[in-house]
């Protein structure tokens, strides 16, 4: 999955290309880690949604998708505030190892978001 | 600093989740290369790094210091300016780059005209992209964090923090008289 648009990509790479190179290779990990790659993809729109101010079509409550977004938003707002009921959400539909990986996982498409969304309002 | 037992229990991940993750190669990969920038001075980034810290309240992040910029000058009371930097004596460019840091950790979406100016004011294009780069990197743990499994390496004393030729990290001694 794609993490940075085109914009940026050019920009790090003209800057700090090192730093450009090995968010291509996190790309790569992330489209060959063992997550449902539809999961990752309602998280992107998420924090696009999120952090754009823009409305989010929630998913049905209950559901695997509901509490990942769930555990997202609080990630994205204070993620020293995420609560145990959060996590225990992700783990009642998904195993610890899957938590991990999503954690980290989040951690890089909302944190890209940032970095894209900040370098587009400071370098323009 | 806050106590808070793991909500991810290790013995929950598989052996080869714990030891080596699919993603945290890659993370750490990247993490080296941010490390290993060099466009703004190791006391710049050391701020940032705890600024990151504290927002996130990463318990492992604030019980660190680097080394590189206790030996460039950085030491703890520039620490206690951080929470509070609009209302401390730091150099100006300083308290520059903590807005940017704040700006992208909280709402980068609007970053004023006037932050803009400021920042380029002080930073060249790459020095503004390794900030921003740097915001990201110190952020990695965000995802322990949330999980709470990020103890700090001491709750007695402050730690060196070190990194090599390659970023690669490597924690250190204890630091005298720091806590």
């Amino acid at each position: 999955m794609e993490l940075i648009g085109t914009e940026t990509r050019a920009v790090l790479a003209a800057h700090h290309p090192e730093a450009a190179g090995e968010i291509a290779n996190v790309e790569q990990a992330l489209a060959d880690a063992p997550l449902d790659p539809e999961l990752l993809r309602l998280c992107q729109q998420y924090f696009a949604a999120a952090l754009n101010g823009k409305a989010f079509a929630r998913p049905a409550p209950g559901t695997r998708d509901a509490a990942c977004i769930a555990f997202c938003e609080q990630f994205m707002v204070s993620v020293a505030n995420v609560s145990d009921e959060q996590v225990n959400g992700l783990l009642s539909h998904c195993s610890g190892d899957e938590v991990y990986n999503l954690a980290s996982a989040i951690y890089l498409i909302e944190m890209s978001k940032r970095l894209e969304l900040t370098l587009a309002r400071v370098l323009s | 600093m806050t106590n808070h037992a793991p909500r991810l229990p290790l013995d929950d991940l598989s052996f080869s989740v714990l030891v080596d993750g699919p993603l945290d190669g890659p993370i750490a990969a990247f993490a080296a290369a941010a490390v290993r920038a060099s466009a703004i001075d190791p006391v710049l980034t050391e701020v940032i790094r705890l600024r990151c810290a504290q927002y996130h309240d990463c318990r492992l992040c604030g019980s660190l210091r680097v080394q590189d910029a206790l030996d460039a000058g950085f030491d703890e009371s520039m620490q206690r300016k951080i929470g509070a930097h609009e209302q401390s004596d730091l150099a100006p460019e300083i308290k520059t780059a903590l807005r940017l840091c704040d700006a992208m950790l909280m709402h980068p979406n609007d970053i004023s005209a006037e932050l803009r100016d400021e920042v380029r004011k002080y930073f060249n294009d790459a020095q503004i992209i390794e900030i921003c780069v740097d915001v990201m990197k110190w952020s990695q743990q965000k995802a322990l964090v949330a999980l709470r499994v990020e103890p700090p390496v001491s709750s007695e004393h402050l730690t060196q923090l070190h990194f090599d030729d390659d970023g690669n990290p490597s924690v250190g001694e204890p630091i005298a008289g720091a806590a």
